[in-house]
Protein backbone atom coordinates (compact mmCIF):
# COMPACT_ATOMS: atom_id res chain seq x y z
CA UNK A 1 0.00 0.00 0.00
CA UNK A 2 0.98 3.65 -0.33
CA UNK A 3 1.99 5.88 2.51
CA UNK A 4 -0.51 6.43 5.29
CA UNK A 5 -2.69 9.49 4.81
CA UNK A 6 -2.31 12.39 7.21
CA UNK A 7 -5.89 12.04 8.41
CA UNK A 8 -5.30 8.39 9.24
CA UNK A 9 -2.09 9.24 11.06
CA UNK A 10 -4.03 11.76 13.10
CA UNK A 11 -6.78 9.32 13.96
CA UNK A 12 -4.16 6.82 15.15
CA UNK A 13 -3.36 9.27 17.94
CA UNK A 14 -6.93 9.32 19.29
CA UNK A 15 -8.66 6.20 18.06
CA UNK A 16 -5.97 3.68 17.08
CA UNK A 17 -8.41 0.77 16.99
CA UNK A 18 -10.48 2.53 14.34
CA UNK A 19 -7.57 2.60 11.88
CA UNK A 20 -7.19 -0.28 9.38
CA UNK A 21 -4.55 -2.86 10.27
CA UNK A 22 -2.87 -2.29 6.92
CA UNK A 23 -2.17 1.34 7.84
CA UNK A 24 -0.76 0.41 11.23
CA UNK A 25 1.38 -2.28 9.61
CA UNK A 26 2.70 0.14 7.04
CA UNK A 27 3.60 2.64 9.70
CA UNK A 28 5.64 0.04 11.56
CA UNK A 29 7.89 -0.48 8.57
CA UNK A 30 8.02 2.95 6.94
CA UNK A 31 10.50 5.47 8.25
CA UNK A 32 8.99 8.28 6.22
CA UNK A 33 5.53 7.72 7.68
CA UNK A 34 7.03 7.42 11.16
CA UNK A 35 8.58 10.87 10.79
CA UNK A 36 5.23 12.27 9.60
CA UNK A 37 3.49 10.52 12.45
CA UNK A 38 5.81 12.14 14.96
CA UNK A 39 4.93 15.56 13.59
CA UNK A 40 1.24 14.73 13.79
CA UNK A 41 1.61 13.56 17.40
CA UNK A 42 3.53 16.71 18.28
CA UNK A 43 0.91 19.04 16.78
CA UNK A 44 -1.90 17.11 18.45
CA UNK A 45 -0.20 17.32 21.85
CA UNK A 46 0.55 21.02 21.44
CA UNK A 47 -3.05 21.71 20.50
CA UNK A 48 -4.29 19.73 23.46
CA UNK A 49 -2.11 21.81 25.75
CA UNK A 50 -3.56 24.96 24.25
CA UNK A 51 -7.19 23.96 24.25
CA UNK A 52 -7.77 21.52 27.08
CA UNK A 53 -8.32 23.08 30.49
CA UNK A 54 -10.47 22.25 33.49
CA UNK A 55 -14.00 22.75 32.27
CA UNK A 56 -16.88 24.33 34.12
CA UNK A 57 -19.69 22.02 35.18
CA UNK A 58 -22.97 23.89 34.75
CA UNK A 59 -25.88 23.75 37.13
CA UNK A 60 -28.46 22.37 34.70
CA UNK A 61 -31.47 22.98 36.96
CA UNK A 62 -30.59 26.64 37.35
CA UNK A 63 -29.84 26.94 33.64
CA UNK A 64 -33.19 25.41 32.79
CA UNK A 65 -35.06 27.84 35.02
CA UNK A 66 -33.16 30.72 33.46
CA UNK A 67 -33.99 29.56 29.96
CA UNK A 68 -37.69 29.24 30.70
CA UNK A 69 -37.68 32.70 32.24
CA UNK A 70 -36.00 34.20 29.17
CA UNK A 71 -38.47 32.64 26.80
CA UNK A 72 -41.40 33.77 28.89
CA UNK A 73 -40.10 37.33 29.00
CA UNK A 74 -39.47 37.38 25.26
CA UNK A 75 -42.94 36.10 24.51
CA UNK A 76 -44.47 38.65 26.84
CA UNK A 77 -42.63 41.37 24.98
CA UNK A 78 -43.80 39.96 21.66
CA UNK A 79 -40.29 39.15 20.46
CA UNK A 80 -39.81 35.40 20.29
CA UNK A 81 -36.47 34.57 21.84
CA UNK A 82 -33.78 33.20 19.61
CA UNK A 83 -34.97 34.69 16.32
CA UNK A 84 -31.72 36.54 15.73
CA UNK A 85 -29.61 33.94 17.42
CA UNK A 86 -30.99 31.18 15.23
CA UNK A 87 -29.58 32.94 12.21
CA UNK A 88 -26.20 33.56 13.79
CA UNK A 89 -25.97 30.16 15.38
CA UNK A 90 -24.84 28.37 12.30
CA UNK A 91 -22.40 30.62 10.62
CA UNK A 92 -21.00 34.07 10.34
CA UNK A 93 -23.60 34.83 7.75
CA UNK A 94 -25.99 31.92 7.95
CA UNK A 95 -25.57 28.25 8.48
CA UNK A 96 -27.57 25.92 6.31
CA UNK A 97 -27.74 22.26 6.90
CA UNK A 98 -27.85 20.14 3.78
CA UNK A 99 -28.66 16.49 4.03
CA UNK A 100 -28.38 14.09 1.18
CA UNK A 101 -31.01 12.59 -0.99
CA UNK A 102 -30.69 10.54 -4.10
CA UNK A 103 -30.92 11.83 -7.68
CA UNK A 104 -29.43 11.47 -11.11
CA UNK A 105 -27.13 14.32 -11.93
CA UNK A 106 -29.04 15.12 -15.06
CA UNK A 107 -32.36 15.17 -13.28
CA UNK A 108 -30.87 17.22 -10.48
CA UNK A 109 -29.49 19.82 -12.80
CA UNK A 110 -32.84 19.93 -14.55
CA UNK A 111 -34.71 20.44 -11.31
CA UNK A 112 -32.21 23.05 -10.19
CA UNK A 113 -32.63 24.82 -13.48
CA UNK A 114 -36.36 24.78 -13.04
CA UNK A 115 -36.04 26.46 -9.67
CA UNK A 116 -33.72 29.13 -10.98
CA UNK A 117 -35.87 29.82 -13.99
CA UNK A 118 -38.94 29.94 -11.82
CA UNK A 119 -37.24 32.31 -9.46
CA UNK A 120 -36.18 34.59 -12.26
CA UNK A 121 -39.64 34.59 -13.77
CA UNK A 122 -41.22 35.37 -10.46
CA UNK A 123 -38.70 38.04 -9.68
CA UNK A 124 -39.58 39.86 -12.87
CA UNK A 125 -43.08 40.24 -11.56
CA UNK A 126 -42.48 41.81 -8.21
CA UNK A 127 -41.75 45.11 -6.64
CA UNK A 128 -40.23 43.85 -3.45
CA UNK A 129 -39.96 40.14 -4.01
CA UNK A 130 -38.99 38.05 -1.02
CA UNK A 131 -40.77 34.73 -1.40
CA UNK A 132 -41.58 32.74 1.68
CA UNK A 133 -43.04 29.64 0.05
CA UNK A 134 -43.11 27.74 -3.21
CA UNK A 135 -46.16 27.34 -5.42
CA UNK A 136 -46.43 24.96 -8.39
CA UNK A 137 -47.15 26.43 -11.83
CA UNK A 138 -47.73 24.04 -14.74
CA UNK A 139 -45.55 25.09 -17.65
CA UNK A 140 -45.90 23.85 -21.22
CA UNK A 141 -42.83 23.00 -23.27
CA UNK A 142 -42.92 26.27 -25.18
CA UNK A 143 -44.30 28.45 -22.43
CA UNK A 144 -41.05 29.80 -21.06
CA UNK A 145 -39.67 30.43 -24.51
CA UNK A 146 -42.88 32.19 -25.53
CA UNK A 147 -42.85 34.14 -22.27
CA UNK A 148 -39.35 35.51 -22.75
CA UNK A 149 -39.91 36.05 -26.47
CA UNK A 150 -43.02 38.11 -25.75
CA UNK A 151 -40.93 40.42 -23.62
CA UNK A 152 -38.08 40.58 -26.15
CA UNK A 153 -35.74 38.86 -23.69
CA UNK A 154 -35.17 35.60 -25.54
CA UNK A 155 -32.06 36.69 -27.38
CA UNK A 156 -30.19 38.06 -24.41
CA UNK A 157 -28.65 34.73 -23.45
CA UNK A 158 -27.14 35.44 -20.06
CA UNK A 159 -24.58 32.68 -20.19
CA UNK A 160 -21.72 32.19 -17.82
CA UNK A 161 -18.69 34.28 -18.59
CA UNK A 162 -20.20 35.84 -21.67
CA UNK A 163 -22.02 39.04 -22.19
CA UNK A 164 -25.21 39.10 -24.19
CA UNK A 165 -23.62 41.45 -26.68
CA UNK A 166 -24.70 40.78 -30.21
CA UNK A 167 -27.30 38.26 -29.23
CA UNK A 168 -30.13 40.51 -28.22
CA UNK A 169 -32.95 42.47 -29.74
CA UNK A 170 -32.23 44.26 -32.95
CA UNK A 171 -32.80 47.69 -31.48
CA UNK A 172 -30.23 47.33 -28.74
CA UNK A 173 -26.93 49.06 -28.31
CA UNK A 174 -24.52 47.21 -26.07
CA UNK A 175 -21.54 47.90 -23.90
CA UNK A 176 -19.78 45.33 -21.77
CA UNK A 177 -16.95 45.31 -19.32
CA UNK A 178 -15.06 42.42 -17.84
CA UNK A 179 -13.66 41.71 -14.40
CA UNK A 180 -11.96 38.98 -12.49
CA UNK A 181 -13.68 36.90 -9.88
CA UNK A 182 -12.07 35.97 -6.62
CA UNK A 183 -11.50 32.48 -7.93
CA UNK A 184 -9.98 33.59 -11.16
CA UNK A 185 -13.03 33.23 -13.39
CA UNK A 186 -14.20 35.92 -15.72
CA UNK A 187 -17.02 38.17 -14.67
CA UNK A 188 -18.85 40.10 -17.33
CA UNK A 189 -21.30 42.91 -16.99
CA UNK A 190 -22.95 45.25 -19.34
CA UNK A 191 -25.86 47.39 -20.39
CA UNK A 192 -28.34 46.87 -23.18
CA UNK A 193 -31.11 48.99 -24.57
CA UNK A 194 -34.33 47.04 -24.70
CA UNK A 195 -37.71 47.58 -26.28
CA UNK A 196 -39.15 48.64 -22.94
CA UNK A 197 -36.14 50.34 -21.40
CA UNK A 198 -32.59 49.42 -20.39
CA UNK A 199 -31.20 46.24 -18.92
CA UNK A 200 -28.05 46.07 -16.84
CA UNK A 201 -26.54 42.82 -15.71
CA UNK A 202 -23.67 41.40 -13.84
CA UNK A 203 -22.90 37.92 -15.09
CA UNK A 204 -21.25 35.79 -12.42
CA UNK A 205 -18.00 33.99 -13.17
CA UNK A 206 -17.96 30.37 -14.23
CA UNK A 207 -19.41 28.14 -11.54
CA UNK A 208 -16.80 26.67 -9.25
CA UNK A 209 -16.50 22.90 -9.29
CA UNK A 210 -14.69 21.40 -6.37
CA UNK A 211 -14.63 18.38 -4.10
CA UNK A 212 -13.62 20.53 -1.15
CA UNK A 213 -16.36 21.47 1.28
CA UNK A 214 -14.25 24.37 2.52
CA UNK A 215 -13.69 25.74 -0.98
CA UNK A 216 -17.39 25.45 -1.77
CA UNK A 217 -18.34 27.26 1.42
CA UNK A 218 -15.79 29.97 0.81
CA UNK A 219 -17.02 30.54 -2.74
CA UNK A 220 -20.69 30.54 -1.75
CA UNK A 221 -20.22 32.74 1.28
CA UNK A 222 -22.15 30.44 3.57
CA UNK A 223 -21.51 27.19 5.35
CA UNK A 224 -22.89 23.86 4.32
CA UNK A 225 -23.39 20.69 6.27
CA UNK A 226 -23.53 17.37 4.55
CA UNK A 227 -25.27 14.18 5.54
CA UNK A 228 -23.52 11.72 7.75
CA UNK A 229 -25.52 8.85 6.30
CA UNK A 230 -26.39 8.47 2.66
CA UNK A 231 -29.28 6.50 1.23
CA UNK A 232 -28.57 3.06 -0.14
CA UNK A 233 -26.93 3.20 -3.55
CA UNK A 234 -25.44 6.63 -3.00
CA UNK A 235 -21.83 7.27 -2.16
CA UNK A 236 -19.83 10.28 -1.06
CA UNK A 237 -17.96 12.47 -0.74
CA UNK A 238 -19.94 14.82 -2.95
CA UNK A 239 -18.76 17.09 -5.71
CA UNK A 240 -19.78 20.70 -5.28
CA UNK A 241 -20.83 23.20 -7.89
CA UNK A 242 -21.08 26.76 -6.66
CA UNK A 243 -23.01 29.41 -8.56
CA UNK A 244 -22.28 32.95 -7.47
CA UNK A 245 -24.94 35.59 -6.99
CA UNK A 246 -26.18 37.30 -10.13
CA UNK A 247 -27.93 40.65 -10.43
CA UNK A 248 -30.10 42.05 -13.18
CA UNK A 249 -31.60 45.54 -13.27
CA UNK A 250 -34.30 46.72 -15.61
CA UNK A 251 -35.03 50.43 -15.99
CA UNK A 252 -38.32 50.91 -17.79
CA UNK A 253 -38.78 53.56 -20.45
CA UNK A 254 -41.81 55.27 -21.97
CA UNK A 255 -42.64 52.19 -24.11
CA UNK A 256 -43.51 50.29 -20.95
CA UNK A 257 -46.33 52.71 -20.19
CA UNK A 258 -46.79 55.59 -17.81
CA UNK A 259 -47.07 53.39 -14.74
CA UNK A 260 -43.64 51.85 -15.22
CA UNK A 261 -41.79 54.67 -16.96
CA UNK A 262 -38.68 55.54 -14.92
CA UNK A 263 -38.96 52.62 -12.51
CA UNK A 264 -36.01 50.30 -11.95
CA UNK A 265 -36.49 46.68 -11.02
CA UNK A 266 -33.44 44.92 -9.58
CA UNK A 267 -33.40 41.16 -9.27
CA UNK A 268 -30.79 39.24 -7.30
CA UNK A 269 -30.48 35.46 -7.37
CA UNK A 270 -27.99 33.18 -5.68
CA UNK A 271 -25.49 32.24 -4.54
CA UNK A 272 -26.34 28.56 -4.81
CA UNK A 273 -24.47 25.36 -4.09
CA UNK A 274 -25.23 21.96 -5.50
CA UNK A 275 -23.78 18.94 -3.75
CA UNK A 276 -23.74 15.96 -6.10
CA UNK A 277 -23.17 12.39 -5.01
CA UNK A 278 -22.13 9.37 -7.01
CA UNK A 279 -23.48 5.86 -6.92
CA UNK A 280 -22.21 2.68 -5.35
CA UNK A 281 -21.22 -0.65 -6.86
CA UNK A 282 -21.97 -0.89 -10.55
CA UNK A 283 -23.36 2.64 -10.52
CA UNK A 284 -19.83 3.88 -9.94
CA UNK A 285 -19.50 7.54 -10.68
CA UNK A 286 -23.04 7.87 -11.96
CA UNK A 287 -24.57 10.83 -10.14
CA UNK A 288 -27.43 9.57 -8.05
CA UNK A 289 -28.26 12.40 -5.71
CA UNK A 290 -28.10 16.17 -5.67
CA UNK A 291 -28.95 18.69 -3.03
CA UNK A 292 -29.30 22.30 -4.08
CA UNK A 293 -29.22 25.10 -1.54
CA UNK A 294 -29.73 28.68 -2.56
CA UNK A 295 -30.56 31.96 -0.97
CA UNK A 296 -34.04 33.02 -1.96
CA UNK A 297 -34.14 35.40 -4.90
CA UNK A 298 -35.20 38.94 -4.19
CA UNK A 299 -36.31 41.89 -6.27
CA UNK A 300 -36.70 45.55 -5.53
CA UNK A 301 -38.39 48.28 -7.49
CA UNK A 302 -37.86 52.00 -7.30
CA UNK A 303 -41.37 52.90 -8.33
CA UNK A 304 -43.74 50.48 -10.00
CA UNK A 305 -45.95 48.36 -7.80
CA UNK A 306 -46.32 44.60 -7.95
CA UNK A 307 -49.69 44.95 -9.61
CA UNK A 308 -48.37 47.32 -12.27
CA UNK A 309 -45.45 45.04 -13.07
CA UNK A 310 -47.71 42.00 -13.22
CA UNK A 311 -50.17 43.75 -15.53
CA UNK A 312 -47.39 44.88 -17.82
CA UNK A 313 -45.76 41.47 -18.12
CA UNK A 314 -48.88 39.38 -18.45
CA UNK A 315 -50.57 41.71 -20.92
CA UNK A 316 -47.80 41.38 -23.48
CA UNK A 317 -48.97 39.71 -26.69
CA UNK A 318 -47.46 36.25 -26.92
CA UNK A 319 -47.53 35.40 -23.21
CA UNK A 320 -49.39 32.06 -23.04
CA UNK A 321 -52.89 32.66 -21.66
CA UNK A 322 -52.90 29.59 -19.45
CA UNK A 323 -49.57 30.55 -17.96
CA UNK A 324 -50.76 34.09 -17.36
CA UNK A 325 -53.86 32.75 -15.61
CA UNK A 326 -51.82 30.44 -13.45
CA UNK A 327 -49.50 33.27 -12.46
CA UNK A 328 -52.45 35.53 -11.62
CA UNK A 329 -53.89 32.72 -9.53
CA UNK A 330 -50.79 32.68 -7.37
CA UNK A 331 -52.15 35.62 -5.43
CA UNK A 332 -49.51 37.61 -3.57
CA UNK A 333 -46.52 37.55 -5.89
CA UNK A 334 -44.32 39.15 -3.31
CA UNK A 335 -44.23 36.01 -1.22
CA UNK A 336 -44.82 33.18 -3.70
CA UNK A 337 -41.96 31.48 -5.51
CA UNK A 338 -43.41 29.75 -8.58
CA UNK A 339 -42.04 26.29 -9.32
CA UNK A 340 -42.58 25.39 -12.96
CA UNK A 341 -44.00 21.88 -13.39
CA UNK A 342 -42.82 20.36 -16.67
CA UNK A 343 -45.29 18.51 -18.90
CA UNK A 344 -45.87 14.91 -17.82
CA UNK A 345 -44.49 15.38 -14.35
CA UNK A 346 -46.78 14.68 -11.42
CA UNK A 347 -46.86 17.20 -8.63
CA UNK A 348 -47.98 16.92 -5.03
CA UNK A 349 -48.13 19.62 -2.39
CA UNK A 350 -46.32 18.54 0.76
CA UNK A 351 -45.22 20.02 4.06
CA UNK A 352 -41.55 19.79 4.86
CA UNK A 353 -40.52 20.80 8.35
CA UNK A 354 -43.51 23.07 8.58
CA UNK A 355 -42.94 24.74 5.21
CA UNK A 356 -45.07 24.17 2.10
CA UNK A 357 -43.23 22.31 -0.60
CA UNK A 358 -43.72 20.72 -3.97
CA UNK A 359 -42.92 17.06 -4.61
CA UNK A 360 -42.32 16.25 -8.26
CA UNK A 361 -42.02 12.91 -10.01
CA UNK A 362 -41.00 12.70 -13.63
CA UNK A 363 -43.33 10.99 -16.06
CA UNK A 364 -41.55 7.61 -15.99
CA UNK A 365 -41.39 7.55 -12.20
CA UNK A 366 -37.61 7.12 -12.28
CA UNK A 367 -36.65 10.41 -10.67
CA UNK A 368 -38.26 12.55 -8.00
CA UNK A 369 -37.53 15.88 -6.46
CA UNK A 370 -38.74 18.08 -3.65
CA UNK A 371 -38.54 21.87 -3.53
CA UNK A 372 -39.34 24.08 -0.61
CA UNK A 373 -38.25 27.21 1.21
CA UNK A 374 -37.41 26.76 4.85
CA UNK A 375 -38.09 29.14 7.71
CA UNK A 376 -34.74 30.86 7.20
CA UNK A 377 -35.34 31.92 3.62
CA UNK A 378 -33.29 29.13 2.13
CA UNK A 379 -34.68 27.53 -1.01
CA UNK A 380 -33.84 23.84 -1.01
CA UNK A 381 -34.10 21.16 -3.63
CA UNK A 382 -33.50 17.48 -3.11
CA UNK A 383 -33.71 15.33 -6.20
CA UNK A 384 -32.47 12.01 -7.49
CA UNK A 385 -33.12 8.58 -8.87
CA UNK A 386 -35.37 7.81 -5.94
CA UNK A 387 -39.02 7.29 -5.31
CA UNK A 388 -41.12 9.94 -3.64
CA UNK A 389 -40.86 8.46 -0.18
CA UNK A 390 -37.07 8.43 -0.26
CA UNK A 391 -36.89 12.00 -1.49
CA UNK A 392 -39.39 13.19 1.05
CA UNK A 393 -37.68 11.27 3.80
CA UNK A 394 -34.41 13.01 3.06
CA UNK A 395 -36.02 16.40 2.55
CA UNK A 396 -37.67 16.26 5.93
CA UNK A 397 -34.31 15.80 7.58
CA UNK A 398 -33.12 19.12 6.22
CA UNK A 399 -35.58 21.34 8.05
CA UNK B 1 -41.44 19.63 37.05
CA UNK B 2 -42.13 19.46 33.34
CA UNK B 3 -41.75 22.32 30.96
CA UNK B 4 -45.46 22.91 30.51
CA UNK B 5 -46.00 23.11 34.25
CA UNK B 6 -43.13 25.55 34.61
CA UNK B 7 -44.46 27.77 31.91
CA UNK B 8 -47.99 27.71 33.27
CA UNK B 9 -46.64 29.22 36.47
CA UNK B 10 -46.04 32.49 34.69
CA UNK B 11 -48.69 34.89 33.50
CA UNK B 12 -47.48 34.89 29.93
CA UNK B 13 -49.24 33.04 27.16
CA UNK B 14 -46.92 30.30 26.06
CA UNK B 15 -46.08 29.41 22.52
CA UNK B 16 -44.66 26.49 20.69
CA UNK B 17 -42.20 25.72 23.42
CA UNK B 18 -44.93 24.57 25.77
CA UNK B 19 -46.02 22.00 23.25
CA UNK B 20 -42.52 20.54 22.89
CA UNK B 21 -42.59 17.91 25.54
CA UNK B 22 -39.19 16.54 24.57
CA UNK B 23 -37.33 19.81 24.84
CA UNK B 24 -36.57 19.65 28.55
CA UNK B 25 -35.13 16.16 28.14
CA UNK B 26 -33.10 17.37 25.19
CA UNK B 27 -31.92 20.43 27.14
CA UNK B 28 -30.79 18.42 30.14
CA UNK B 29 -28.85 15.98 28.00
CA UNK B 30 -27.21 18.51 25.71
CA UNK B 31 -26.70 21.60 27.84
CA UNK B 32 -23.53 20.39 29.63
CA UNK B 33 -22.02 19.39 26.29
CA UNK B 34 -22.89 22.74 24.75
CA UNK B 35 -21.40 24.63 27.70
CA UNK B 36 -18.23 22.56 27.44
CA UNK B 37 -17.87 23.31 23.74
CA UNK B 38 -18.67 27.00 24.18
CA UNK B 39 -16.17 27.25 27.00
CA UNK B 40 -13.51 25.86 24.68
CA UNK B 41 -14.06 28.93 22.51
CA UNK B 42 -14.69 31.76 24.94
CA UNK B 43 -12.59 30.52 27.90
CA UNK B 44 -14.94 32.10 30.39
CA UNK B 45 -17.47 30.08 32.37
CA UNK B 46 -20.09 32.82 32.51
CA UNK B 47 -19.85 33.70 28.86
CA UNK B 48 -19.90 30.01 27.95
CA UNK B 49 -23.22 29.66 29.74
CA UNK B 50 -24.57 32.76 28.01
CA UNK B 51 -23.63 31.25 24.66
CA UNK B 52 -25.14 27.91 25.62
CA UNK B 53 -28.40 29.59 26.64
CA UNK B 54 -28.59 31.39 23.30
CA UNK B 55 -27.90 28.16 21.45
CA UNK B 56 -30.61 26.28 23.29
CA UNK B 57 -33.16 29.02 22.75
CA UNK B 58 -32.32 29.02 19.06
CA UNK B 59 -32.65 25.25 19.04
CA UNK B 60 -36.02 25.45 20.72
CA UNK B 61 -37.24 27.75 17.99
CA UNK B 62 -35.69 25.74 15.22
CA UNK B 63 -36.88 22.32 16.27
CA UNK B 64 -40.13 23.05 18.07
CA UNK B 65 -43.06 21.53 16.28
CA UNK B 66 -40.82 18.98 14.65
CA UNK B 67 -40.78 16.82 17.73
CA UNK B 68 -37.21 16.15 16.70
CA UNK B 69 -35.31 16.71 19.91
CA UNK B 70 -34.44 13.07 20.16
CA UNK B 71 -32.81 12.95 16.77
CA UNK B 72 -29.12 13.19 16.11
CA UNK B 73 -29.66 16.21 13.90
CA UNK B 74 -30.76 18.43 16.78
CA UNK B 75 -27.83 17.34 18.94
CA UNK B 76 -25.40 17.90 16.08
CA UNK B 77 -26.91 21.28 15.39
CA UNK B 78 -26.49 22.66 18.91
CA UNK B 79 -22.88 21.50 19.08
CA UNK B 80 -21.84 23.30 15.93
CA UNK B 81 -23.98 26.28 16.93
CA UNK B 82 -22.04 26.48 20.20
CA UNK B 83 -18.81 26.90 18.27
CA UNK B 84 -20.21 29.48 15.90
CA UNK B 85 -21.89 31.59 18.54
CA UNK B 86 -18.82 31.28 20.74
CA UNK B 87 -16.63 32.59 17.96
CA UNK B 88 -19.08 35.40 17.33
CA UNK B 89 -18.87 36.29 21.00
CA UNK B 90 -15.09 36.27 20.89
CA UNK B 91 -15.11 38.50 17.86
CA UNK B 92 -17.43 40.97 19.52
CA UNK B 93 -14.81 43.17 21.12
CA UNK B 94 -17.18 45.32 23.09
CA UNK B 95 -18.95 42.42 24.68
CA UNK B 96 -15.68 40.66 25.36
CA UNK B 97 -14.23 43.65 27.11
CA UNK B 98 -17.34 43.98 29.19
CA UNK B 99 -17.08 40.38 30.22
CA UNK B 100 -13.41 40.64 30.97
CA UNK B 101 -14.17 43.13 33.69
CA UNK B 102 -16.00 40.50 35.59
CA UNK B 103 -14.18 37.41 34.37
CA UNK B 104 -13.66 34.67 36.85
CA UNK B 105 -11.30 31.87 36.12
CA UNK B 106 -12.93 28.49 35.77
CA UNK B 107 -9.76 26.76 36.92
CA UNK B 108 -8.25 26.38 40.35
CA UNK B 109 -7.24 29.45 42.38
CA UNK B 110 -3.87 30.77 41.23
CA UNK B 111 -1.46 33.49 42.15
CA UNK B 112 -1.91 36.89 40.51
CA UNK B 113 1.17 36.24 38.35
CA UNK B 114 -0.18 32.90 37.23
CA UNK B 115 -3.55 34.42 36.53
CA UNK B 116 -1.93 37.11 34.43
CA UNK B 117 0.05 34.57 32.41
CA UNK B 118 -3.02 32.35 32.00
CA UNK B 119 -5.16 35.21 30.79
CA UNK B 120 -2.50 36.28 28.32
CA UNK B 121 -2.25 32.77 26.95
CA UNK B 122 -6.02 32.30 26.88
CA UNK B 123 -6.38 35.54 24.97
CA UNK B 124 -3.84 34.41 22.40
CA UNK B 125 -5.62 31.11 21.93
CA UNK B 126 -8.96 32.86 21.54
CA UNK B 127 -7.55 35.23 18.99
CA UNK B 128 -5.82 32.45 17.09
CA UNK B 129 -9.04 30.44 16.96
CA UNK B 130 -10.86 33.50 15.69
CA UNK B 131 -8.43 33.83 12.80
CA UNK B 132 -8.84 30.25 11.65
CA UNK B 133 -11.34 29.29 8.97
CA UNK B 134 -14.66 28.48 10.60
CA UNK B 135 -14.60 24.78 9.79
CA UNK B 136 -11.06 24.48 11.19
CA UNK B 137 -11.99 26.13 14.47
CA UNK B 138 -15.11 24.01 14.63
CA UNK B 139 -13.36 20.66 14.21
CA UNK B 140 -10.73 21.63 16.77
CA UNK B 141 -13.21 22.73 19.37
CA UNK B 142 -15.56 19.81 18.92
CA UNK B 143 -12.81 17.21 19.08
CA UNK B 144 -10.95 18.81 21.98
CA UNK B 145 -14.18 19.17 23.92
CA UNK B 146 -14.24 15.40 24.05
CA UNK B 147 -16.47 14.41 21.14
CA UNK B 148 -15.50 11.25 19.29
CA UNK B 149 -14.62 11.28 15.60
CA UNK B 150 -18.06 9.91 14.83
CA UNK B 151 -19.75 12.64 16.87
CA UNK B 152 -17.64 15.34 15.25
CA UNK B 153 -18.53 13.94 11.83
CA UNK B 154 -22.21 13.92 12.68
CA UNK B 155 -22.10 17.46 14.03
CA UNK B 156 -20.24 18.83 11.03
CA UNK B 157 -22.06 16.77 8.45
CA UNK B 158 -18.94 15.14 7.05
CA UNK B 159 -17.71 11.57 6.69
CA UNK B 160 -15.93 10.13 9.70
CA UNK B 161 -12.94 9.47 7.50
CA UNK B 162 -12.58 13.18 6.82
CA UNK B 163 -12.37 14.22 10.45
CA UNK B 164 -8.75 13.14 10.86
CA UNK B 165 -7.66 15.13 7.84
CA UNK B 166 -9.59 18.21 8.90
CA UNK B 167 -8.26 17.92 12.43
CA UNK B 168 -4.68 17.45 11.28
CA UNK B 169 -4.80 20.55 9.10
CA UNK B 170 -6.57 22.58 11.76
CA UNK B 171 -4.03 21.68 14.44
CA UNK B 172 -1.13 22.66 12.24
CA UNK B 173 -2.90 25.91 11.38
CA UNK B 174 -3.62 26.69 15.02
CA UNK B 175 0.01 26.24 16.01
CA UNK B 176 1.05 28.62 13.27
CA UNK B 177 -1.55 31.19 14.30
CA UNK B 178 -0.55 31.00 17.96
CA UNK B 179 3.12 31.38 17.02
CA UNK B 180 2.24 34.36 14.87
CA UNK B 181 0.28 35.94 17.70
CA UNK B 182 3.15 35.39 20.12
CA UNK B 183 5.65 37.06 17.80
CA UNK B 184 3.37 40.02 17.12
Amino acid sequence: MGHVREGTLRRMVDEPLAVPDASAGHLDGCVRCQVRHERVVEDAAATRRLLVRPRPVPDVDRAWDHLVERIQQAELAGHPAGEKVARAAHGRRRRWRVMGATVSGGAAVAVAGVVVVGAAAAATLTTVFAPTHVVPVPVGQGDLRAFTAALGLDGLGFHHGSSPAGAGPSNGGTSASGGTSATGGTSASGTRSWTYGTIQWGTPPQPLRTDSLGAAEAAAGFDLSLPGTLPSGVSGPPQFMVERAATLSVTFGANAGAALDGSTLTVTAGPAVMARYGGTGSLGDLPTLAVLTMERPTATSTGATVGELESFVLSQPGVPKDLAQDIRALGDLQTALPVPIPPGASETSVTIAGSPGVLLTEAGGVASGAIWEDHHGVVRTVAGLLDQEDVLGVARQLG
Amino acid sequence: MGMEARLRKGPAPVGAMATSAGFERFFRAQYPVVVRIAWGVVRDAHLAEDVAQDVMIAAERRFSGLDGYGCDHAAAWVRVAAVHLGLNAVRGQQRRDHRHRRVRSAGPVATPEELFIDREAEGQVREALGRLPLHSATVLLLRHSGLSYAEVAEAMGVKVGHVGTMLRRAEAALRKEVARGTRA
